[in-house]
């Protein structure tokens, strides 16, 4: 056996040394790993469902949206984290449109509605912008294999925003002229929320890469924005 | 010419053995500089001291093991794909367990692109390394032969 052949394996203080550093590395990937497939598994599981209901306060005795009266709109924005990281709420963007019913009905209108094909591809829906915002840094913090829920209650007024309500007052007119009532009338809700990882710092360099932001922040989406 | 082959798989396998933990060590901390948040030890952006400091202690390390200053410096140039393959295995773990935070076939490309400055960086330390780990080896030894030899 020449000298390289007896080499490490006959002096036990270097292949302690050797099996010490193996040990330690293996550790320390392990301990990535193990951090890494769990910022994986939330970025995976996370989902949002998003709930709307829109009222009306103060409405006249013949069931319209008088011009002292409100259309109140309540959202609740809950995220379902399977995962085992919490999250934290950042951002919530959300839409409201309303079904533009005379508009639908042939009558000329003075707001810019958007067009969205009907489920069955047959024809078109006129929708108008109620509501567009967002909530920000409300912190909400949405447990580890849990769930989080933002409420949003929007009002709508006449001194908030002329055109919005001028619209909505005369679209629910228009579904009480029909016979229904204002609350019938159809609306389609679009959200789009941030949440940051609870544990998963952000970069402060800022030359860091976009991915490594994208690592730490988790973005969910429910419905069709209409208007993009 | 009659080569023994029995004796050169024992070397390579020597190699081997050597250039393991600077690998292991370049894989790490190759993974570490593209996700310092969310691997270990968790901090916002990678800790260049850090990565210096692994890589150069399992260079040394590696070094120590080599027999001869010329295995050392094969087993330095062997860390390099070995410690990437482990970084890119590193970085498929979550795909494993069917989670995707990159498309699988792009992740070596990642890998590649971003931890880029860890991979050159890890070259001429392992090679310094070598060197250190050689130097104590042979200092070591040293110490230890009159102790034999007066048994």
């Amino acid at each position: 056996m020449n000298r390289a052949d007896r080499g490490a394996s006959g002096e036990w203080p270097f292949a302690a040394v050797l099996a010490a550093s193996v040990a330690v590395l293996v550790v320390f990937m392990g301990l990535s790993v193990a951090n890494f497939v769990s910022v994986s598994q939330v970025h995976a599981s996370a989902s949002v469902e998003a709930t709307s209901s829109v009222g009306y306060l103060g409405l006249a005795s013949d069931g319209t949206l008088p011009n002292n009266g409100t259309a109140r709109a309540w959202v609740n924005v809950t995220v379902l984290n399977p995962g085992p990281k919490a999250l934290v709420f950042d951002t919530v963007i959300y839409k409201l449109w309303i079904e533009d019913l005379p508009h639908e009905a042939g009558f000329a209108v003075p707001r810019t509605d958007v067009p969205v094909p009907n489920a069955n591809g047959t024809g078109v829906r006129w929708l108008f912008t109620a509501y567009s915002g967002s909530n920000t840094s409300s912190a909400v913090v949405v447990p580890a294999f849990g769930k989080g829920t933002v409420p949003l209650r929007l009002d709508l007024r006449e001194q908030i925003d002329l055109r919005a309500f001028v619209a909505v007052q005369n679209i629910t007119g228009f579904a009480v002229s029909k016979g229904a009532s204002a609350t019938a009338v159809p609306w389609e809700l679009f959200i789009l929320t941030s949440l940051w990882i609870d544990g998963v710092p952000q970069p402060t360099s800022p030359t860091a890469p976009i991915y490594q932001i994208a690592v730490g922040r988790l973005v969910l989406q429910q419905g069709t924005d209409f208007e993009h | 010419m009659n080569i023994d082959w029995s004796a050169q798989f024992r070397r390579v396998l020597r190699i081997l053995r050597i250039s393991l933990v600077p690998a292991l060590a370049l894989g790490y901390t190759a993974f570490y500089s593209i996700y310092p948040s969310a691997t270990f030890p968790v901090s916002s952006d990678a800790s260049f001291g850090w990565i210096l400091l692994v890589l150069l202690i399992a260079s040394v390390v590696g070094g120590i093991e080599a027999e001869y200053l010329q295995e050392a410096l094969v087993a330095a140039v062997l860390a390099l794909p070995l410690g990437f393959t482990f970084a890119v295995l590193l970085a498929f773990t979550p795909s494993f367990a069917g989670l995707y935070l990159l498309e699988p076939s792009s992740v070596p490309f990642f890998i590649a692109h971003y931890a880029i400055l860890v991979l050159v960086l890890s070259f001429p330390v392992n090679l310094l390394g070598a060197v250190i780990g050689g130097l104590i080896r042979d200092r070591v030894r040293t110490r230890r032969l009159p102790n034999r030899l007066s048994r």
